[in-house]
Formats: C-alpha cells, sequence, structure tokens
C-alpha cells in the first residue's frame, strides 16, 4: 500500500509537470496569434473557456477521476492566470507580473479543495508573486512620512489600506494557529487556505528582508511592525502549542524572523567590519540557486541516515562530492553533471530499493533535459515545443508506470 | 454541505474575472481625452513588448479637460503600452518621428485607463495595416 502511494504520488507530480507544459503551450500559441484576434472575442473566448474548465472539473469531482481532476484543476489555474494577463493587456492596465499573481492567489485557492497538492507545486509562483507586497508597503511609507503625497487625495486611504494589510496579516497567523488548535482537522475547506494564506504572508515577510534587506533599519514600521510582532506571536503560539501538545512550524518560522532581521539591523550597525554578501542582503537570487541543490542533497543525506539507510546515505555522499567536483570544473547547471547526479542517486537508490528516490532522479533527468532545450527564439515554435513536450511526458509517465513495475520485480527477485 | 459550496467556489475566480471585465468594459466608456506622448523604450519579454511612453503635457491640448487646466497629477509619469514585437520597429520610427497621442477614458476621480494610441491623428492599429 505505502508502495503505490509512493508511486501515485510520483506519478501526479509529472502529469503536473506536463500539464504545466501543455497549457505554457497554449498560452504561447495564443500569444503568437494575438493581433488578428478581436478584444472583445478575446474577452468572451477567455470567460467561455473558464466556464467549461470549471465545469470539467466538477465532473472529474463527482466522477471519482483522480489523476484527471488534477490535470483540469492545474490547466484551471493556469488558464486564470493567462485570463488576468489578457485582461491587463486588453485595458492596458499599468501592472506588473507580481500584481497579476497576489491577484491569482486571492480567486483561485478553491482550486486547491480539488486538488490540494498543487499548493507544493505553485508555491515557487507566489514567491514571485509577493516581491510585490515589500515595495508596496515601502512605497506607502515614502508618501507617509517624506510627504511625497501631500498633495493627493489618496494618501489617508493607501496608509489605511497598509496598516488594514499589516494587521490582516499577523490576523491571518493568529486565526491559522487558533484553527490549528481548536479546529476541525478534517475540514480541508478551512484549513488549506489558512494555511496557505499564512504561508503567503510568512514568506512576504521573509521576502521583505532578503530584497529589501539594505535600507531595513532606516525605515519607519521596522520595530513595531515586524521586530516586536514576530516576537509576541512565536512566543504566543509557542505556549498555544504547549498547552495543546502540538509541533508548529510557526513560532520557529516568526522567530527565525525576527533573526533574520537581527542579523540585518546588527549588520548596519557594524557597517565597516560586515561581510559584502550581507551587506546587500541576507538571500541572493543567484546564491539561492546555487545552494538550494546543495541543500536539497543534504536534506537527501539526512533522511537516509534518519531511515537508517546505508546504500542511500553512500550515495547521498557520493552526490554531494560530485556536486563539489562540478562546481569547480563545469558551469553549475551544464546538463553533463546535472545527469550524472541524477543517474548515480537513481542508480543507488534502485540497488537500495528506493523507490521514492529512484523516481525523484528520474523527473529530476527528464525536467534536466526538457529544460535543456526550451529555448526556441520564434513563440510559435516554442508554444509547439511545450505542448509536445507535455503530451511526451504524459507519454513517459504512462510508459514508466508499467515499465516500473517489471524493473522493481526484477530487483526483488534477487 | 461540502459539495453545495463546491460550485460558487470552483466558479469564484470566473465570477470575479468576468466582473473585472465588466468594470474596464465601463470604464473604457468614459469621456475621452488625448494625451501628446513621447519615448520609446522595447522591454519586458515576460508580456510581449511594451511601449515606455512619457505624457508631455507642454504639447498636450489642456482644453479638453475642465476648467482648461491639464489634470497632471492624476496621470502617472510614464505609461507602459503593449504592442505585438512584430510592430515595434515601425511603432518605433512613429514615436520618434510623428506626434503621437494616448487616448484615456478619463473622468475626474477616475484613474485615467488607455484606450489607444494615436499616431499622426489615426489609431496606431489602422496605421500598421496601412504601413
Amino acid at each position: 500500500m505505502p508502495e503505490q502511494r509512493e508511486e501515485n504520488y510520483w506519478v501526479t507530480v509529472l502529469v503536473y509537470f506536463a500539464s504545466f507544459l501543455i497549457g505554457l503551450g497554449i498560452i504561447a500559441e495564443i500569444a503568437f496569434n494575438w493581433a488578428h484576434i478581436p478584444n472583445h472575442i478575446k474577452l468572451i473566448g477567455a470567460g467561455v473557456a473558464m466556464v467549461i474548465n470549471a465545469l470539467a472539473l466538477l465532473w472529474c469531482m463527482t466522477g471519482q477521476k483522480k489523476i484527471l481532476t488534477q490535470v483540469v484543476a492545474c490547466i484551471y489555474g493556469f488558464l486564470i492566470m493567462g485570463v488576468i494577463g489578457l485582461i491587463g493587456q486588453i485595458f492596458q492596465l499599468q501592472a506588473n507580473p507580481e500584481n497579476a499573481c497576489l491577484l491569482w492567489a486571492f480567486i483561485s485557492w478553491p482550486l486547491f479543495i480539488a486538488a490540494p497538492r498543487l499548493l507544493w507545486l505553485w508555491l515557487p509562483m507566489f514567491f514571485y508573486g509577493i516581491r510585490y507586497l515589500p515595495p508596496m508597503f515601502d512605497e506607502a511609507i515614502r508618501g507617509e512620512i517624506f510627504g511625497e503625497w501631500s498633495g493627493r487625495a489618496d494618501a489617508n486611504l493607501t496608509i489605511f489600506y497598509r496598516w488594514l494589510a499589516v494587521v490582516g496579516s499577523y490576523a491571518l497567523l493568529c486565526a491559522y494557529e487558533v484553527w490549528q488548535s481548536f479546529g476541525s482537522k478534517t475540514d480541508n475547506m478551512v484549513r488549506y487556505p489558512l494555511r496557505f494564506y499564512s504561508g503567503v504572508v510568512i514568506w512576504g515577510l521573509y521576502c521583505r528582508a532578503a530584497f529589501y534587506g539594505e535600507n531595513l533599519a532606516s525605515q519607519w514600521g521596522f520595530w513595531h511592525e515586524i521586530v516586536v510582532p514576530a516576537l509576541l506571536l512565536s512566543g504566543i503560539f509557542w505556549v498555544l502549542n504547549k498547552k495543546f501538545r502540538r509541533f508548529s512550524f510557526m513560532p520557529l518560522f516568526l522567530l527565525g524572523l525576527f533573526a533574520e532581521y537581527a542579523l540585518i539591523l546588527t549588520s548596519q550597525y557594524f557597517n565597516a567590519a560586515e561581510p559584502l554578501w550581507l551587506r546587500k542582503s541576507v538571500l541572493h537570487i543567484a546564491s539561492t540557486e546555487q545552494y538550494l541543490p546543495f541543500v536539497f542533497l543534504l536534506l537527501m543525506f539526512a533522511y537516509a541516515y534518519y531511515h537508517k539507510m546505508p546504500r542511500l546515505r553512500i550515495a547521498s555522499i557520493i552526490a554531494l562530492v560530485m556536486w563539489f567536483i562540478a562546481t569547480y570544473s563545469y558551469d553549475m547547471f551544464d546538463l553533463t553533471p546535472s545527469l550524472m547526479l541524477c543517474a548515480t542517486v537513481g542508480g543507488c537508490a534502485y540497488y537500495a530499493r528506493n523507490r521514492k528516490w529512484f523516481n525523484i532522479a528520474v523527473i529530476a533527468a527528464v525536467l534536466r533535459v526538457l529544460g535543456e532545450y526550451a529555448y526556441v527564439d520564434n513563440l510559435q515554435y516554442f508554444g509547439l515545443y511545450l505542448i509536445v513536450a507535455g503530451v511526451l511526458l504524459i507519454l513517459t509517465v504512462l510508459f514508466l508506470t508499467r515499465y516500473s513495475r517489471k524493473l522493481w520485480e526484477k530487483i526483488d527477485e534477487k | 454541505m461540502k459539495s453545495k459550496l463546491l460550485v460558487p467556489l470552483l466558479f469564484l475566480p470566473v465570477i470575479v474575472l468576468s466582473a473585472i471585465m465588466l468594470y474596464y468594459t465601463a470604464m473604457c466608456r468614459l469621456q475621452k481625452v488625448e494625451v501628446v506622448v513621447e519615448g520609446y523604450d522595447p522591454k519586458n519579454f515576460f508580456s510581449g513588448y511594451y511601449m515606455n511612453l512619457q505624457p508631455n503635457w507642454l504639447k498636450t491640448d489642456c482644453s479638453q479637460f475642465a476648467d482648461n487646466v491639464c489634470p497632471k497629477e492624476d496621470f502617472a509619469d510614464h505609461y507602459n503600452f503593449y504592442i505585438n514585437v512584430d510592430h515595434s520597429a515601425k511603432l518605433t520610427e512613429a514615436v520618434n518621428s510623428g506626434v503621437v497621442k494616448l487616448v484615456f477614458s478619463y473622468d475626474k476621480g477616475y484613474r485615467p485607463l488607455i484606450v489607444d494610441l494615436l499616431v499622426d491623428g489615426i489609431s496606431y492599429f489602422d496605421f500598421i495595416k496601412a504601413e
């Protein structure tokens, strides 16, 4: 039974990715023929497509078609994002992609009821989307302190929205914790959105530090908006968790947030002696990209160690060494070392009879190869490439799910 | 109870986005004003190509506004106008040489909404076709 569950898990992940590619391909194809379609037809077409997709999702859900439900939910999510972009372009709205991601977050959460795992697949997108929050706050601060909006009628209203956002964010975190302690554990309808938006708020606060760390200490509202509430809430949540004998990451998150901000503040006080990486911001995008695979491998090693899996432990050590060498010998994201890593992990996981890590290695290899050939200049061909890649991926999944049984039967016989 | 709630929840994006579409369609029916613009900067692959245009209030006819005063504070410092990548070269040339105006749907108390781009008095779409 657990093996079956594991298999379903990686099949689902791949199918999500394939539907993502197909959805993106369709968007690219529509974008290519953009100018030739009248605006009202575009809007009506978008509305009709959404209604059809929602109906298809309902049909899949009532018909207990699990995989198809997740695929349709995934396509629906991308369609919603596409329609947001469409509205922005037709009406020439002066909005940015971060705006679009935030609107998407606020209207598409019901999809998580249909396919809860979508939450984890789409988090990177939200990570990008909530980058909009820090500049929004900063802009409001500038207007408030330096009087840039003194002549504007909407200044007070914007300040009011800002405070509403700050208070609302912390209220959401409290609501999530209170629900975790007192609410029904089976009512996902409330639990999922609460968990999701609490995550968005936490990431938003972290991003503020990550992308705008440089000037934080000098900003008005630094202490009473971030530092004091983070400390206070982590204490309250810790007491709440202890009382109900429950473990939550929330107090740790908030304490981590406090530590991150304290680090920035301290670094600014010791300006002369601070290292360069600390001076600009705590997290750099480039270093995040570099260290993520490394952290991932370390986690893998910890997993193997914790579950007493000696072969996988060795595999992870080999992978770590190869990663280390690869950073010196090749470009970090070159195809060869990446595939070698995948092959090593996959091979060792196979002989350790660990299906989950074997599947992860296969997925990583497939994604890496697809990524390598994704750069096509012409939008029409790029759209076609994405659709074909998505279809091929689904066919590969179908093939592998049948073939892998024989593969595992062979190793089980030994 | 759950299944009864599910239907409206799944249609939430349709309802919200339809409301936004209707709102902006209605906003496009406000008074039309023409603001002279200049400057061009093709950028941002994420959403195709945009023309980065700055209002030139010195050349704009302020008599089209109330009290013959251009409400500069209601307008942004610059606007992004979406165009198809194939037309970028022609429009670059037009913006650099001719008189280009952004047509806004505008009324006091509302945010100006771009409805068209005029190149030498004709809509940019017709201008491209004519070229």
